[in-house]
């Protein structure tokens, strides 16, 4: 009796949870201060704040994600191609999820590796974190700062989870990584020079999504990135 | 042996394959979306086919199939006790509990009982890091109720077989 008893207690649970699950995607909590709801958030990014979070006097992008999550891999590629429009990365590196498609094979995501990279802005300052390599060995540590965020906005602990400007969050890919699956990562550079694929396309709409929410806290400067047609679209839906 | 012959005697009748059959299937749908083998994301379905997933997946829904089938004909033949019955539901809840990388199933549910976000990041990475171990334990414990349940069966049937 006491084995059934806890059986239909455990699919109780799993049943809770799914349902839970099911209503808290994206897990954002937002501050009481009006923030978007599901119609109105742009690129799947929900307002979770009024005012910008500052890293040295900086509006903040924080990344969280892992080595081995294909989904954090293809989030990279947009963030890449955003952030480069505000300042520079130096250092940045290939890399992969599990199964590397430089290698040959077709499971894995080709991405950058920013573990060893900086980033520049007179705009913005740029904070990510890597929690675990391509084999789930912890990797690095999670500040005060950005377990904070993740406390508060992602209770589900899903990653890719991306806070832009401290303003808007969103957990989990923008597009779907198989357009990205059984691509090196120099085949995914050059589609993204040319723009004329799928992929650069997603990419690209990714990147002018998180742009446009960036200019949103840096009086839409630079006015390079500001000011461009698909960005500006993005800020027209914001005000 | 007493497991083969259990088996031969469980999956003589059709009807214990199709119960088998559904079983895996159903714990495999589970296992593929809680292990993000199979995912929905903005634009389509993702397909991740990683061999350090769909192996073990694989194995411990065919595992768990066969330990369902036997179940339930234990139980329509009465020679299962509750207890040997619950070891195989188990096993299989550790298994779903290994193959939650990014997914919100485990999350969720530790969420409810007071896991901070942060910390499932981190219990995430580490069920990742560990999956092989734990498909072993589970692989091992589907075993040992098979075992558990084969003996039961066969403590009647194998007797009169023979």
């Amino acid at each position: 009796m006491k084995q059934m008893i806890a059986i239909l207690g455990i699919l109780a649970i799993i049943l809770s949870a799914c349902t839970s699950a099911q209503q808290s995607k994206p897990v954002v909590q937002a501050d009481q201060s009006g923030f978007l709801n599901a119609a109105q958030s742009i690129g799947g990014f929900y307002k979770i704040r009024n005012d910008p979070v500052l890293q040295n006097d900086k509006p903040v992008v924080v990344f969280v994600g892992a080595e081995f999550c294909p989904f954090c891999a293809t989030q990279r590629w947009s963030v890449v191609d955003a952030l480069n429009r505000f300042g520079t990365f130096s250092g940045l590196d290939k890399a992969s999820s599990s199964g590397n498609p430089d290698e040959g094979s077709h499971s894995g995501i080709a991405t950058y590796d920013w573990t060893k990279a900086s980033y520049t802005s007179d705009y913005i300052s740029f904070d990510s974190k890597e929690i675990a390599d391509r084999d789930g060995t912890p990797l690095q540590e999670l500040t005060a700062f950005e377990k904070q965020f993740v406390d508060r906005y992602n209770a589900a602990g899903s990653i890719p989870f991306l806070v832009v400007s401290g303003k808007y969050a969103r957990t989990g890919p923008a597009f779907d990584p198989s357009n990205l699956q059984g691509k090196s990562f120099d085949e995914i550079t050059a589609e993204l020079s040319e723009g004329k694929t799928a992929v650069a396309q997603h990419v690209k709409q990714d990147a002018d999504v998180i742009a446009a929410l960036i200019c949103s806290t840096t009086n839409n400067q630079p006015e390079k990135a500001c000011n461009e047609p698909a960005v500006k679209a993005h800020r027209d839906q914001l005000s | 042996m007493k497991i083969l012959d259990a088996l031969s005697i469980v999956f003589r009748k059709p009807k214990y394959v199709v119960v088998g059959l559904v079983s895996m299937l159903v714990l495999a749908v589970i296992y593929a979306f809680a292990g993000q083998v199979v995912s929905f994301v903005p634009g389509g379905v993702f397909y991740d086919f990683d061999a350090v997933k769909v192996v073990p997946l694989s194995i411990a829904s065919l595992l768990f199939g066969i330990v369902v089938a036997l179940q339930v004909y234990a139980f329509k033949h009465s020679s299962l006790t509750l207890n040997q019955g619950a070891s195989g539901f188990y096993s299989s809840f550790i298994g779903l509990t290994t193959t939650s990388c990014c997914a919100s199933l485990l999350p969720a549910l530790l969420s409810l009982v007071g896991f901070s976000g942060s910390n499932l990041i981190l219990l995430n990475a580490f069920f990742r890091r560990y999956v092989v171990l734990f498909t072993l334990i589970t692989g091992g414990l589907l075993l040992l109720s098979m075992h558990f349940i084969s003996k039961s069966i066969c403590a009647k049937t194998c007797g009169i077989r023979k």
